[in-house]
């Protein structure tokens, strides 16, 4: 994507809030600095919002686990370690396991689980991409490659918390079958990500 | 460590067989402490399991993004601000109040506990739940599980002030953890958050409800991820 006059003027008005790095925005939180909040909300939001959104269905109760995520995060932003991941990882695996939470009684198994991870987008082709987004398109066409239904286990496992027994009911195979999909998928994973020239 | 003895050692081949399940987070109980286990001694392992971990987190920036309705920045602003003031007088609270109470937590269980709080082979041996008189105070205990395995042990004693005490098992649970108390009226409260490591970690908080009204103890790791529970 190319920058635009509109992104220059934006930086121009916010420059020291906007050019910080997450894990900076983070830290100012963490200590308390004025409009770091405010700045961390939008940064981060609809990344937040859209998850819970999609793991819970429900725009109310999405919003309420998206701001308990946010709360989390900020009462936790001393702690954050950021040999551990980065901050939006850690932010969204805050949100999908308070999503996962809130649908604790839910048994229903999601009819498209797969649509999360959003396969249809390569359709539009690979333009300009940003640099940044350049490990999640090549994270998205590896999961494009794997049988449809390590796919499926794999998102089961990776966005609703399904346990490799929880797929074996839902999806009524054997128990090893379904250890295999997500111990295969992931392997899969692995190895398209490094063959990729992307260790990380 | 005798929750991962069912599985006995694992090879090297078993825990990256398994790294990926584990990567995701859904690797639970006895299958789960025995890899843990043996991450603690095989650098190798640990980066592969690492690796997939990474990798697995990865995944969730894959997820639609959505335009959040309208107000949701000004609505959380609201609730970090109703939220803020409370949690920090309520950590202060915890902080000076800690190490009196741990004092008085190993004299207590000391009596009747023993063995619990010493280590050894185990929380299984203390029966779960039910108040008991223990010198004049009431007091319940329940052991800290996660997905069927031995994580801890939680302690209830109620008096003025009432305070719950717990050991968690650091070869099992790492890190910074928030431990959370379910009522019996459905509300999540918060009692705080401590570090897990060394051997046996005990830590304890005063309460502001009444013991009776506690229905679940949570412990949840920094991405909330649930990593013991106790019912009462
Ligand atoms: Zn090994």
């Amino acid at each position: 994507m190319v920058s635009t006059g509109g992104d220059v003027a934006l930086m121009r008005r916010r420059p020291a809030v906007d050019d910080l790095s997450d894990e900076a925005l983070l830290n100012g939180l963490a200590v308390g600095e004025a409009g770091m909040d405010v700045a961390f909300i939008r940064r981060f939001q609809r990344r937040v919002y859209g998850l819970a959104f999609n793991l819970v269905g429900d725009a109310a109760l999405a919003e309420d686990v998206a701001q308990e995520a946010f709360l989390r995060a900020w009462r936790h932003a001393p702690v954050f370690d950021s040999r551990r991941g980065s901050v939006a990882t850690w932010l969204l695996a805050i949100t999908r396991n308070l999503a996962i939470d809130a649908l604790r009684l839910r048994r229903a198994v999601p009819t498209d689980p797969e649509s999360l991870v959003g396969l249809e987008d390569d359709a539009q082709g690979p333009d300009g991409a940003a640099v940044a987004s350049d490990a999640a398109t090549r994270l998205r066409r590896a999961i494009a490659t794997l049988p449809p239904d390590q796919r499926r286990a794999l998102v089961l496992a990776a966005f609703y918390g399904r346990t490799a027994d929880e797929i074996s009911t839902s999806e009524g195979i054997p128990l090893g079958t379904a250890k295999t999909r997500i111990r295969a998928g992931m392997q899969k994973l692995r190895l398209a990500m490094i063959d990729q020239g992307s260790g990380s | 460590m005798s929750g991962a003895g069912h599985l006995g050692r694992l090879s090297c081949a078993e825990v990256q067989d398994m790294a990926g399940e584990m990567g995701v987070g859904v690797l639970v109980g006895i299958e789960r402490a025995a890899v843990l286990e043996h991450l603690e001694d095989c650098g190798s392992c640990r980066a592969v399991v690492e690796d997939m971990a990474e990798l697995g987190d990865s995944l969730l920036l894959l997820g639609p993004e959505e335009e959040p309705p309208a107000g949701f920045e000004s609505r959380l602003l609201q609730r970090a601000q109703e939220g803020g003031p409370a949690v920090a007088r309520r950590r202060r609270r915890v902080a000076v109040s800690l190490a009196g109470l741990a004092v008085a937590a190993l004299g207590a269980t000391g009596l009747a506990l023993g063995l619990a709080v010493s280590g050894g082979s185990g929380f299984q041996v203390v029966p779960a739940s039910a108040l008991h008189q223990v010198g004049g105070r009431k007091m319940a205990v329940a052991v800290l599980s996660d997905h069927g395995a031995a994580v801890g042990q939680a302690f209830l004693y109620s008096g003025s002030p009432s305070w719950l005490f717990m050991t968690v098992d650091s070869e099992v649970v790492h890190g910074p953890v928030t431990c959370e108390v379910e009522t019996t009226s459905g509300a999540t409260v918060v009692l705080g958050t401590f570090q897990v490591g060394g051997s046996y970690h005990a830590w304890g908080s005063t309460l502001a409800m009444a013991p009776d009204d506690i229905k679940t103890i949570r412990l949840v790791d920094a991405t909330h991820r649930p990593v013991g529970s106790a019912a009462f």
